[in-house]
C-alpha cells in the first residue's frame, strides 16, 4: 500500500460548482423596469429591479465584503493628490450582449447621469477621465452602487449590457416557461439566459426565470414545495418562514420608514408641533411588537452600517416633553376637530400599520392624527404632496448608494429638504456629514421611524448564495444542486441567515 | 484625531465585526498615540471623559470619539479604508498539530503543493494562480518568493477557474500542471516557463496520505458543497471511507478549494478561502501519530 502511495501523483478532494439548470425567482412586484435611467432614488421598487439589472449590466468597479474595491469593467484606476481627477483604464476585449465592443464613450454616457453633479466624464483612448472642481473621495463608492451600470442603447431603444446574462425576449420567455414552475401562465415572467462569452466567465445556471406578481404567501409555499429557488419575503411572513424551516437570508437594514412633515417652517409653533409628535413616537414598540422584531428602530436617516455614526443619534420617546410642547400650541392645532392628516405613501400593508401606530403614539401626548390612504403610492418616495390637506407623510426610502454622502444627498433632494433654506453643502468628511444630518434632525421635518432589512427565502438547491450584506445578490455565482432532499425536511434555524459571506472564492 | 485633553479615562467599544484581539491591538495603538501626545489616560476617572467607538461600513472603518460631557461635549469622527485595517486581522502564523497557515494573499490561489525540494533545506510551497506559478521557500524570516513562472494562455475569464499541481515523490522538482484542456510540465530547477500541450483534464477526486501510525493510507476529504460556508477536512480510513466515521477533522476558516499531496510524507497542502478576511490561504495539513 505504501509503495503504491509513493508512486501516486498528487491528488485532491474538493467540491466544484456545477453548471446548468434554471434558477426560479418569485417576486411580489407586478413589474420591473430594467432601465437604470428610469429608477427613482430611494424607491423600493427600483431596488428590487437592481438585483436583475445586475444580471445584464456591469459596473466599473465593485465592492467586496472585505472593504476592497474590485475591478470589473475598469481594470485599474488612480487619482491625483487632491482627489479631483480620476483615471480609469477599461478592460480590453469586452463586448455587449449583441456582440458590439464596449467603448469608453459607452461607459461615459452610462455613468455620467448617475454621478454627483459637477463631475465631468471624458472618454480617453482606453478609459475615462473623471474631473471635478471638488474632491470626490467617494467616487469608487458611487461607481460601485446604485444606478451606475454600464450599458448601450440600441436603435430600438432597448439597452444591452456586458453582464453575465441577457434577457430572453418576452415571446420566447412565455413559450419556454415550462421549466418546472407551476406558476399560472398569466403571471408575467422575465427570463434571462447565461452569456457564454461573458468576460467574467459563464454563469453557472443556464437560465434565471423571474415570476412577477406572486402573492407573498404563495411565494413562500412555492419555495417550500420546491417550485421556486429564491423568493423575496415580506417582513410579515418571515417569522412563518423561519418556523417552517425555510432558509432565510437577511441583509443589513435596507429600507427606512420615515415621517415627512409638509411644513418646513422654522416658526416656533411649527417646530414645536414637529418636535412634539417626534417625542411621542415609540420606535422600540413599533419594531419589537408591531413588526415582530423584523425591523429595527431608526433614529437616523443613514443607517449605522453605512455611516458608522448613527448610534450618536438619540430619539427616545419623551412623553413629558411631548405633552409640554403640546400645551405650548393653540388648542386647535392637531385637535380632534382639526387633526393632522397622515398619508401612508409606501405600498403594502406595513406602512398603514406603522402610520396607525404613529397616530396612537401621538394621541398619548394630545396630538390628534388621522391616517389617510394614498392611492398613488407605487412610486414612493414621491415628491411632497402640496395638496394642503395632508400634513405629514409616511414614506419608504431604500438605501441604494454605498456612499453615505451621496445617499444623504439623494434623500435630501428627493424630500425637498433643501428648499427654502440654505443649500446643503454635503461633504464626504464624516464629521461634516454628521453635522448635516444632525441639523436635519434638529428641524424634525423628517423623522426616521424604523428600518427593515431585505429578507430572501433561499431554496435547498441553491449553492454559493453569497450576497453582500447591503443587498447585492451575485446570482451569476450561484449554482444549483437539485440532488438535495425536500426543503421541508431541513432543520429550522433562525440563524441560518448567512448574514455575511464572502465574495465568490 | 487630535485630542486636546490632558488626562482622561478611555472607554473603548468595539461595535465592528473585528476580533477582540484586533480590537485590543487597536486600543493599545490608540493609547500609545495618546501617550505620544503627552496625554495620560487615567483608568479610574469618572465619568469617563473619552469614549471611542469602532465600527465598520462596507468600505470604511469608522472611529467615533466623544469627549467631555454636557455643553462641552465634542464628537470627532475619523475614517480609514477598512481593507487597510482588516489586513491585520489574520493572526500571525501559529503552529498547530493539524494545520499550519503557510501563505495568504488576496489574489486567487487555484492550488498549492508542498514540494520536498532537495536543493532547499526546507520544503518549498508551490502555488498555482490564474496566470502564474509561484515558488516560495522558507528561510529564517518566513516564506519568501523564490521564483515565478508565467502560465501560457492564462485562465482569466473563467468564473470558477481550475487548475491542479501534481508531482511524484521520486521527482519532486518535475511538476505537472493540469488545466482545463491542457497539461503543462514545469521543472522547478529551471527558469523556463511551463511547456503545455493539449490534453483532456485528468482531475483527481481523492487525496491519500500514508498514515504515520500504520502502513495503511488515509484519505483527506473536504465535505462542503457550498463555498459560502466554512469547511473542514476529514481524515478517513481509505479502505472504508464511506462506512467508518472520520478519524479526525480539521476546521478551516472557509471553503476548501483544493487539497494536494505529494504522496511520500503525511503532509498535504490545502487552499482555503477565508470568509473572515477574503484572503486565499495555503495550509499545511500534517498528520502526526503522537497526536
Amino acid at each position: 500500500m505504501l509503495a503504491a502511495l509513493l508512486l501516486m501523483p498528487a491528488g485532491r478532494a474538493s467540491t466544484r460548482p456545477r453548471y446548468g439548470g434554471t434558477l426560479r425567482v418569485e417576486l411580489h412586484a407586478s413589474s420591473i423596469d430594467l432601465d437604470p435611467r428610469h429608477w427613482k432614488p430611494g424607491s423600493p421598487d427600483s431596488a428590487i429591479t437592481e438585483h436583475f439589472a445586475a444580471l445584464l449590466f456591469d459596473r466599473l468597479v465593485s465592492l467586496d465584503n472585505y472593504g476592497r474595491f474590485q475591478p470589473q469593467l475598469a481594470v485599474e484606476w488612480s487619482h491625483d493628490v487632491s482627489l479631483k481627477r480620476w483615471q480609469f483604464a477599461l478592460r480590453g476585449g469586452v463586448k455587449f450582449s449583441d456582440g458590439s465592443p464596449l467603448t469608453p464613450a459607452d461607459v461615459a454616457a452610462s455613468i455620467s447621469p448617475c454621478l454627483s453633479s459637477g463631475i465631468q466624464v471624458t472618454p480617453s483612448s482606453n478609459g475615462l477621465v473623471l474631473q471635478s472642481s471638488a474632491p470626490i473621495p467617494d467616487l469608487p463608492e458611487q461607481l460601485a452602487s446604485g444606478r451606475c451600470f454600464v450599458f448601450r442603447e440600441t436603435a430600438d431603444g432597448s439597452l444591452v449590457g456586458t453582464g453575465p446574462f441577457a434577457i430572453v425576449p418576452p415571446a420566447s420567455s412565455n413559450s419556454s416557461a415550462s421549466t418546472g414552475s407551476s406558476a399560472p401562465p398569466e403571471l408575467p415572467k422575465f427570463r434571462f439566459r447565461a452569456q457564454d462569452q461573458c468576460w467574467a466567465g459563464r454563469p453557472f445556471v443556464d437560465h434565471i426565470e423571474v415570476t412577477l406578481g406572486v402573492p407573498n404567501l404563495r411565494a413562500l409555499f412555492d419555495l417550500q414545495l420546491g417550485r421556486a429557488d429564491l423568493v423575496l419575503l415580506s417582513p410579515e411572513i418571515v417569522r412563518r418562514a423561519l418556523q417552517s424551516g425555510v432558509r432565510v437570508w437577511t441583509s443589513a437594514p435596507a429600507t427606512l420608514y420615515l415621517l415627512l412633515f409638509d411644513s418646513a417652517s422654522s416658526s416656533e409653533q411649527d417646530l414645536a408641533l414637529r418636535q412634539g409628535v417626534s417625542f411621542s413616537l415609540d420606535r422600540a414598540t413599533m419594531a419589537g411588537v408591531l413588526l415582530q422584531k423584523q425591523a429595527e428602530p431608526a433614529t437616523s436617516l443613514l443607517p449605522q452600517w453605512l455611516s458608522g455614526y448613527a448610534f450618536l443619534f438619540e430619539a427616545d420617546m419623551n412623553l413629558q416633553r411631548a405633552e409640554e410642547l403640546r400645551k405650548s400650541l393653540p388648542s386647535s392645532v392637531a385637535s380632534p376637530a382639526q387633526p393632522l392628516l397622515l398619508g401612508a405613501e409606501a405600498p403594502g400593508d406595513l406602512p398603514r400599520l406603522v402610520a396607525e401606530r404613529v397616530a396612537v403614539n401621538a394621541r398619548q401626548s394630545g396630538f390628534f392624527i388621522q391616517t389617510v390612504a394614498r392611492s398613488s403610492a407605487q412610486d414612493a418616495p414621491a415628491v411632497k404632496v402640496p395638496d394642503g390637506k395632508v400634513s405629514l407623510h409616511l414614506l419608504a426610502w431604500r438605501y441604494t448608494s454605498l456612499s453615505p454622502r451621496a445617499e444623504l444627498e439623494s434623500l435630501v433632494k428627493a424630500m425637498h429638504l433643501e428648499a427654502g433654506a440654505e443649500p446643503m453643502n454635503l461633504s464626504s468628511d464624516p464629521e461634516q456629514l454628521y453635522a448635516a444630518e444632525q441639523s436635519l434632525a434638529d428641524q424634525h421635518e423628517i423623522v426616521p421611524l424604523v428600518a427593515f432589512p431585505d429578507y430572501v427565502g433561499v431554496g435547498p438547491a441553491v449553492r454559493d448564495w453569497m450576497p453582500n450584506s447591503w443587498g447585492e445578490w451575485h446570482l451569476a455565482d450561484v449554482w444549483l444542486d437539485r440532488s438535495e432532499k425536500s426543503p421541508a425536511s431541513g432543520p429550522a434555524s433562525a440563524t441560518d441567515g448567512i448574514a455575511s459571506s464572502g465574495a465568490h472564492p | 484625531m487630535m485630542l486636546g485633553i490632558p488626562s482622561t479615562c478611555l472607554a473603548w467599544e468595539n461595535r465592528a465585526a473585528v476580533s477582540e484581539t484586533r480590537s485590543s491591538q487597536l486600543r493599545t495603538a490608540f493609547l500609545e498615540e495618546l501617550q505620544n501626545a503627552r496625554i495620560a489616560p487615567a483608568k479610574e476617572a469618572q465619568p469617563c471623559g473619552l469614549q471611542v467607538t469602532m465600527d465598520r461600513t462596507p468600505d470604511q472603518f469608522v472611529l467615533v470619539a466623544r469627549i467631555g460631557s454636557g455643553d462641552a461635549k465634542r464628537t470627532l469622527i475619523s475614517r480609514l479604508p477598512s481593507a487597510d485595517v482588516t489586513s491585520g486581522l489574520v493572526p500571525g502564523f501559529s503552529l498547530r498539530v493539524e494545520k499550519e497557515l503557510l501563505w495568504q494573499q488576496s489574489d486567487r490561489i487555484l492550488d498549492a503543493l508542498l514540494v520536498a525540494d532537495a536543493s532547499a533545506k526546507e520544503s518549498s510551497l508551490l502555488t498555482l494562480q490564474r496566470e502564474t506559478v509561484v515558488l516560495y521557500r522558507k528561510d529564517s524570516s518566513g516564506w519568501v518568493l523564490h521564483r515565478t513562472w508565467p502560465l501560457p494562455n492564462a485562465t482569466a475569464g473563467q468564473r470558477a477557474p481550475r487548475g491542479e499541481l501534481t508531482s511524484t515523490p521520486d521527482q519532486p522538482a518535475r511538476v505537472k500542471i493540469v488545466l482545463p484542456g491542457r497539461i503543462c510540465s514545469l521543472n522547478l530547477n529551471e527558469a523556463t516557463p511551463p511547456v503545455c500541450e493539449a490534453a483532456p483534464p485528468s482531475w483527481r477526486e481523492q487525496v491519500l496520505l500514508p498514515s504515520p501510525c500504520s502502513t495503511s493510507a488515509l484519505e483527506l476529504r473536504a465535505d462542503s458543497g457550498d463555498w459560502s460556508v466554512p469547511d473542514r477536512i476529514a481524515i478517513l480510513d481509505s479502505s472504508h471511507p464511506q462506512v467508518l466515521p472520520a478519524l479526525t477533522e480539521v476546521n478551516l476558516p472557509g471553503p476548501v478549494l483544493s487539497i494536494s499531496a505529494a504522496g511520500a510524507s503525511p503532509e498535504a497542502a490545502a487552499v482555503v478561502f477565508n470568509l473572515s478576511t477574503g484572503n486565499y490561504e495555503a495550509y499545511a495539513i500534517t498528520l502526526d501519530c503522537a497526536n
